[in-house]
């Protein structure tokens, strides 16, 4: 499979380790681009690189599954209210139509900062964020004549996805996320209100442990010593894990979603910011 | 309208690769099953099946929701811009082309880029220190590989991780969990601007390779 490439000739796309090329500086973004440690000019400026540099093009493909392999290290499921708030959402929004089916150019898409003559490809990525894409300039008649049938194709694709979103919009326009969260907890079949005190003022936990949620709530809670803050843990037997900092103040509603399924009891503890295991004697403590 | 099967996305023909959603989890599916799986969801997602979304938001919403969170660190700002992520991911659906990568790398890209994005934006809610976080660099690791334990793929990027040079590890955790720009790291490790960049690019190879990541 022969990917068409347009900078063949072009001398000044040095490789990588060759630090004397011309271009040589922006190659050497790649890793930072891939983690989102540009600066938007830089960024704007290495995506353009991208589209002509085939080398940096690889290795932005790889590192990104590399980074992908690096959020397994930090997953957290959401709040579940977050799951209805998002499917209601997409009831309302029609996905975009394909950026750019000509078959001629199977892999690659146009990118709007490229050279004029030709059309490299360019991380679909970077169009995930932004415009789609406009189709290609210049294209042999028999690509226009393709092109011409899908672009009708896609007309009647948006029109019938129009009617159905349409259709589904009156459907379900009563359909509101707002309170999903909340009234997730609150109907749970095993939520519990628990009373407590932290600071000498009045503490609530509502809990869910089939839904994995935590509302805590407090008023007027004296914000705590310099240097530390309030932290919720989850205790199951032996061990605890960390459920998030808890933030003082005249009125405390705070979420948290954790794991409760073996969970036996809640702790708050005064931790220097974000401690790995409690350090200090319970604040407040509630068996759930 | 065609709706998702029930059977295990593993040994079955094309027409029946949907599984429940507790079959994600199980370990005997193997890595190209479950990302073959997770190209065809996107693909229905592309033509409008909730169903299909559905399916790929319980598969993926942790990893989205991780990095988001950590780069955020504001619980109610993260659900919100996971949400973001999500409908995106759904509109943006047809732009997705498996030759260009994974279906997770896709969608991590996307939901580090909003949360970077916010972090940067004047409006962030999220304060943050840079004095502190330098001081907390090495301790921010810990807590990030604390966090998780026991399953294998992660037990496999921990050790990965590992096996990077300090320096190496601090700037990716900087950068990548923390949402620092290079610039920024290269204040926080007080190290010239080029060593940040040539350090990333060499931390992200060595975990290519540790990882055994293919183009």
């Amino acid at each position: 499979v022969n990917e068409v490439r347009g900078h063949r000739g072009s001398s000044s796309t040095g490789e990588h380790g060759d630090p004397n090329s011309a271009s040589g500086d922006v190659h050497s973004n790649v890793g930072s681009y891939v983690v989102g440690a540009l600066d938007p000019p830089e960024h704007a400026e290495f995506q353009a690189h991208l589209g002509s540099c085939e080398s940096c093009r690889r290795e932005v493909t790889e590192f990104s599954e590399t980074a992908a392999e690096l959020a397994r290290l930090v997953e957290v499921p959401p709040p579940s209210g977050v799951r209805s708030a998002a499917l209601s959402a997409i009831r309302k929004v029609r996905p975009l139509p394909p950026a750019d089916p000509t078959p001629a150019q199977p892999a690659t898409t146009p990118d709007e900062v490229a050279p004029l003559d030709e059309h490299p490809s360019v991380m679909p990525w970077s169009l995930a964020l932004g415009v789609p894409p406009e189709t290609p300039v210049a294209s042999p008649p028999r690509a226009n004549r393709v092109l011409a049938a899908i672009v009708i194709l896609a007309l009647l694709l948006c029109l019938a996805l129009g009617a159905w979103v349409f259709v589904l919009l009156q459907e379900r326009a009563a359909d509101q996320a707002t309170y999903a969260q909340q009234t997730e907890l609150l109907t749970a079949p095993d939520s519990r209100l628990i009373k407590s005190t932290l600071s000498d003022v009045g503490l609530s936990y509502v809990v869910s442990k089939e839904r994995n949620l935590i509302l805590v709530t407090a008023e007027n809670l004296p914000p705590p010593p310099a240097g530390r803050s309030y932290q919720l843990w989850v205790v199951a037997g032996e061990a605890s894990t960390p459920a998030g900092m808890l933030r003082a103040g005249e009125t405390v509603q705070q979420w948290f979603s954790a794991p409760l399924e073996d969970a036996n009891a809640l702790v708050i503890t005064l931790e220097a910011d974000g401690a790995v295991r409690p350090t200090s004697e319970p604040l407040s403590k509630v068996a759930i | 309208v065609p709706s998702i099967g029930t059977s295990p996305p593993s040994a079955e023909g094309p027409e029946e690769r949907f599984g429940p959603r507790d079959v994600w989890r199980s370990e005997q599916r193997s890595r190209e099953a479950q990302a073959a799986w997770l190209v065809e969801l996107v693909n229905r997602c592309a033509r409008g099946h909730e169903d299909a979304f559905e399916v790929l938001y319980d598969a993926t919403a942790a990893r989205v929701h991780g990095i988001v969170l950590r780069v955020l660190r504001a619980p109610d700002l993260a659900a919100e811009v996971t949400q973001e992520v999500f409908v995106e991911i759904w509109r943006q659906a047809a732009s997705y082309q498996s030759s260009k990568g994974s279906v997770l790398a896709w969608m991590t890209t996307v939901a580090h880029r909003r949360a970077v994005d916010r972090v940067r934006s004047t409006s962030s809610e999220v304060a943050r220190d840079d004095r502190y976080a330098a001081l907390n660099a090495e301790r921010s690791r810990d807590l990030v590989w604390d966090a998780v334990q026991g399953r294998l793929d992660v037990e496999r990027v921990r050790k990965a991780m590992d096996s990077l040079t300090p320096i190496q590890r601090e700037a990716i955790t900087l950068a990548y969990f923390g949402g620092y720009s290079q610039s920024q790291v290269a204040r926080l490790l007080s190290i010239p601007l080029g060593t940040v960049k040539t350090r990333l690019r060499d931390g992200l190879i060595g975990l290519r390779d540790a990882l055994g990541v293919a183009s």
